[in-house]
């Protein structure tokens, strides 16, 4: 599915964004929320990478950053053009983002939220070509028509306002509003958990439709590892703010090396009522990043925990060429009795 | 087994300015003792209205305008529906003998008193202790849910704890008065997968432990494999299939059951492949379609009839109804049944 | 065709904009549809004064001062009237206090017409005419449906004519406050930082100076000498000096909860400009509420110039408004005397009413897709 030679489109190095925490009239700071923390990520030309986690693990914060909704703290992210020439887009001003934002494009969460309620679909799908002085008039009108019907719509609705649509229908227009400049990188933050089941696979349909069709390459940030086992070929999995694991989703699923993976993985319930386990992989909760634990941050969740997990941060590790994990005993563990079926009680 | 809660024929209307709005209508089934029922269903379906006019407390405009709701007590039954919406005898059942848990627990919780002083309040409420041994209960049932620390906890407020804890201190106030029967709103829709893991498998032991009876609400299918007993599925307010959890999940015949099924994405199953999805979105409350209410995202739609007629539930099995006219005798000659075992 | 109705209205539905929504919503709104009806009605008198009063408010008749309203006749002894009559005055002495006092007396009889004409008067200030809604045939009778003051001018024309200081004052006055809240109040809550500071500790000092006194000052500091354009103007800025702080902080507390929004966000991700970013997708979501809030806040502004006018600190004679009318009626006599000399208080009381009902019918209305 993979092919040999990716030309990487996104590089983020070393990515910190620590927010600060104010007390007191003056707003003195006391302490950071460490939101992502030394995050490194690649994503190559056509790819469809997962980002999973818990909330709270950073993976929007991360999504955000690469927007520029928020400056990083610190770290690169790297945008390639066709040349293999990059920007950091961790540096440049704010003004003069503006020609790279056609590239990256979001799809949010909530599909009611994210659209102005004020605009018809016209000019919400037609204000990013506007923007850019793409077309005007009567060529804009048909194009915004073309994007409608290409995200399943109809082009005659293009006059009325999203209060007219369903959840999953304003999705589709969030859609066609991200397709609208041609990106190169669809930024998809959990763009279905908000939506009823029997109109998730709907989207999740369309999202791969789109992306076998044109080659986008997407950022698929999600709690579900069902989702992003359908629609991802390489996945992601973060935790308080560090990534913990990266591989082949097949490989993932199949093999994971960090225990907090494994236990994700196992902790999905089962569609399958002869199968019932009810297993409890994690005790406790998740750390807090304004006061991350020493040493390996999952260790007081993980039952694999030594005393030099406790100390010592452990640094990402190669298991094989395609698969990190960022675990003192990556590739030494026996985790495949964590995701096997139990019998239940 | 005699049942512990009867609901015939329930119906609930909100009259909104934009028009009547059924929310639950002429919804029937049963829990017995000890048994996990699962009310399965999207927005809009009406479970959650449903679960609220067993307790009484549908929100206003909702108003129940038929049906009855029995609760047995003892051999006796009391007729919930009867009773007094603010009267003493439902808010006497309310808590002691029904309790409620939801998918927001700060919603339950007063933000300006302790989680302990909380709970003691319902205690006291319902069993008429002193606070002394009231503390004691509490701290013992924290203790069950597995609260760390409950000596701690019950000083603290609710904005104090993590989402999970949170929950768990709400699980613990609803058993606090051992319930027959615990209402279970979406528990752990808003939580993390491994919290929901430890959430589930908390209230599956104290089940057992407490031999209650859960009813439970959501819209997650994979929750309800692995945790119910019988299984209601919901659609516009209305019941479309009823049986034992196995037989939905492995003879499931309502089209709309179906297709719910086919379209969830699962771990490892058929990487690649396109999921099932279904047409269309769930239709506005207020336009609802004639005839079968799933007829314009169906499948197996039949123009004639099931845009016509409005199904029946129909007895498949020992414990199985659905609401299609696919097994209803009446049409199936018209029925061709080519087009539904594709 | 029947079958295209409903389709037809759905559709309007779901092509409705904001204001077509809202005006949906408000129009369910009975209390707020009646008194907007009562205030387009007040304001359309008080547009076109000169037609709907019967007299110049300034005109002095001198042998009729302190005259007691005149009742409209519509029928009598003499039969059915359309146009009605009035009576006429009988002058007479009080035995004791040797003061002058009238009397109507259903001796005298004038027959009204419409459309009749009178005392001349310009409209929108200079289209001259003299035609009165209505009237006396000779405009030297007496007509004074509500009386006349000390000076023996018609009370009614003076309450027109006052109605169009007192209801537009307030207008200017929340306009200014919007203009300059929306202004303070968006730099406050877009850029933030140290201008945030600067601006919300000058709006916590002007709140926490008390109204009444502050108003005194700065309408005791206006010059006297001033024209009554000038003074006019001066009332409604010094009115809307407090105004706008509360405007401001509902800007502010708006900017920077949509800073966060989705919508914002998706709006910065598709290139669009700042500028357009606030007058497009930022303003136009709270500016509803802003309205609502304004229409509530207009009758504190009409009873805060009645009350500084009524104490000689506002506007002044001879400016015609509705506190410049009650300034008369500061010393008990004239009440006792003459009570039809409050009649003002109608009017205020009424106008603060409709406002009120209407701001409540915005405010349920203001967010449509709540």
């Amino acid at each position: 599915m993979t092919m040999p030679e990716q030309k990487p489109l996104l590089e983020i190095k070393n990515l910190k964004m620590h927010f600060p925490i104010k007390r007191g009239v003056m707003g003195r700071t006391v302490g950071h929320i460490k939101a992502v923390d030394d995050v490194s990520l690649t994503i190559h030309q056509g790819e469809v990478l997962g980002l999973v986690g818990e909330s709270g693990c950073g993976k929007s914060t991360v999504s955000r950053c690469i927007v520029r909704a928020y400056k990083p703290t610190a770290g690169k992210i790297l945008l390639y053009d066709d040349a293999g020439g990059a920007v950091d887009l961790a540096r440049i001003p704010e003004p003069d983002m503006l020609p790279y934002r056609r590239d990256i494009q979001m799809i949010f969460q909530d599909p009611f939220s994210s659209l102005n309620p004020r605009m018809t679909l016209r000019q919400i799908i037609g204000e990013p070509m506007r923007n850019y002085q793409i077309c005007r008039g009567k060529a804009l009108e048909e194009r915004v028509a073309y994007l409608l019907e290409s995200v399943g719509l109809r082009s005659e609705h293009m006059s009325r306002y999203p209060h007219a649509f369903s959840g999953g229908q304003r999705q589709r227009i969030g859609i066609a509003r991200a397709l609208a400049l041609n990106p190169r990188l669809i930024i998809c933050d959990e763009p279905v958990s908000a939506l009823d089941v029997s109109v998730q696979a709907q989207i999740l349909n369309l999202l791969r439709d789109l992306q076998a069709e044109f080659r986008y390459s997407y950022l698929f940030i999600a709690h579900d590892l069902s989702v992003v086992d359908y629609i991802c070929e390489r996945v992601a999995v973060m935790y308080v703010g560090k990534i913990v694991e990266t591989a082949d989703t097949a490989t993932l699923f199949k093999d994971p090396q960090h225990p907090y993976t494994a236990a994700l993985r196992s902790a999905i319930p089962q569609l399958n009522p002869r199968l019932r386990q009810l297993p409890v992989p994690l005790e406790g909760d998740v750390a807090d990043p304004a006061n991350t634990p020493a040493g390996c941050v999952f260790h007081p969740r993980c039952r694999f925990a030594e005393d030099r997990c406790r100390h010592e941060a452990p640094a990402m590790t190669a298991t094989s060429p395609r698969h990190h994990a960022r675990c003192h005993f990556a590739g030494e563990l026996n985790l495949s009795g964590l995701s096997e079926p139990a019998a239940t009680a | 087994m005699e049942p512990l809660l009867e609901v015939k024929n329930l119906q609930v209307h909100f009259a909104t300015d934009e028009g009547l709005i059924e929310a639950v209508r002429d919804v029937s089934f049963e829990i017995k003792r000890g048994e996990t029922v699962a009310i399965v269903g999207e927005s809009g379906c009406g479970k959650s209205v449903m679960a609220r006019a067993i307790l009484r407390i549908v929100p206003a405009p909702g108003r129940i305008v038929e049906g009855q709701v029995n609760y047995y007590r003892d051999g006796r039954a009391i007729e919930l529906t009867a009773l007094e919406e603010k009267g003493p005898e439902i808010r006497a059942i309310r808590g002691a003998d029904i309790a409620m848990i939801f998918q927001e627990p700060m919603a339950t919780f007063s933000p300006v008193h302790t989680i302990g002083n909380q709970i003691n309040e319902a205690i006291i409420l319902h069993q008429g202790i002193n606070q002394a041994s009231a503390t004691a209960q509490t701290l013992d049932i924290l203790n069950r849910v597995g609260m760390p620390r409950p000596s701690r906890i019950i000083h603290r407020y609710p904005h104090q704890l993590s989402g999970g804890m949170l929950q768990r201190a709400m699980i613990a106030m609803a058993l606090s008065c051992r319930p027959q029967l615990l209402i279970a709103d979406e528990p752990t829709t808003a939580l993390d997968v491994t919290t929901q893991a430890q959430i589930l498998r908390l209230l599956y032991d104290l089940q057992r432990e407490f031999n209650m009876a859960i009813l439970f609400i959501t819209h997650d299918l994979s929750v309800v494999s692995q945790f119910a007993d019988r299984v209601e599925v919901m659609y516009l307010g209305e019941v479309v299939e009823s049986t034992d959890v196995i037989t939905l999940f492995e003879d499931p015949k309502h089209p709309y059951t179906r297709a719910l099924l086919n379209s969830i994405p699962q771990t490892g199953a058929g990487r690649g492949q396109r999921l099932q999805s279904i047409a269309g979105s769930i239709p506005n409350p207020l336009h609802r379609p004639s005839g079968c209410l799933f007829h314009p995202r169906c499948d197996s739609f039949q123009p004639g009839i099931c845009d016509l007629v409005s199904p029946k539930e129909i007895d498949i099995d020992r414990g199985h109804r659905a609401r299609c006219v696919l097994y209803d005798e009446q049409f199936s000659a018209k029925v061709s049944n080519a087009t539904f075992d594709q | 065709m029947s079958d295209d109705a409903p389709k037809k209205a759905e559709e309007r539905q779901l092509t409705a904009s904001q204001w077509q929504l809202i005006w949906w919503r408000f129009r369910k709104h009975r209390a707020a549809m009646i008194s907007l009806a009562v205030l387009l009605l007040f304001y359309f008198v008080a547009l076109f004064a000169g037609f709907f009063a019967p007299r110049d408010p300034a005109r002095v008749d001198a042998q009729f001062a302190q005259a007691p309203p005149q009742p409209l006749v519509f029928l009598d002894k003499t039969g059915f009237h359309f146009p009605p009559i009035v009576y006429g005055y009988v002058g007479e002495r009080d035995p004791k206090t040797l003061r002058k006092f009238y009397r109507v007396s259903a001796d005298d009889r004038h027959q009204l017409r419409f459309f009749v004409r009178g005392d001349p008067y310009l409209i929108f200030g200079f289209i001259e005419s003299d035609i009165h809604l209505i009237g006396t045939e000779d405009p030297q009778l007496p007509l004074f449906l509500l009386g006349t003051d000390l000076l023996g001018r018609d009370m009614l024309s003076r309450i027109i004519y006052g109605g169009q200081i007192s209801l537009t004052v307030g207008l200017v006055g929340v306009f200014l406050s919007l203009i300059l809240g929306i202004l303070l109040g968006g730099v406050s809550g877009y850029y933030g930082g140290w201008l945030d500071i600067a601006i919300q500790r000058l709006i916590e000092v002007l709140r926490s100076i008390p109204t009444i006194p502050l108003w005194l000052t700065l309408s005791a500091a206006l010059p006297r000498n001033l024209t009554q354009l000038q003074m006019y103007f001066g009332i409604t800025i010094i009115l809307s000096f407090i105004g706008w702080t509360e405007v401001a902080r509902v800007v502010r507390g708006k900017f920077m909860s949509l800073r966060n929004e989705d919508f914002i966000l998706a709006a910065r991700t598709i290139g669009t400009s700042r500028f357009r970013i606030i007058y497009r997708h930022m303003v136009p979501s709270f500016i509803s509420h802003l309205i609502a809030a304004l229409t509530l806040a207009l009758p504190i502004m009409i009873l805060s110039e009645t009350a500084l006018s009524f104490l000689g600190l506002g506007l002044r004679p001879p400016t015609i408004s509705w506190g410049t009318l009650l300034d008369g009626t500061q010393n008990l006599n004239a009440i006792a005397l003459t009570p039809w000399l409050l009649l003002p208080v109608a009017p205020i009381i009424i106008t603060v009413l409709a406002f009120n009902f209407v701001g409540d019918g915005l405010r349920d209305a203001a967010d449509p897709y709540a």
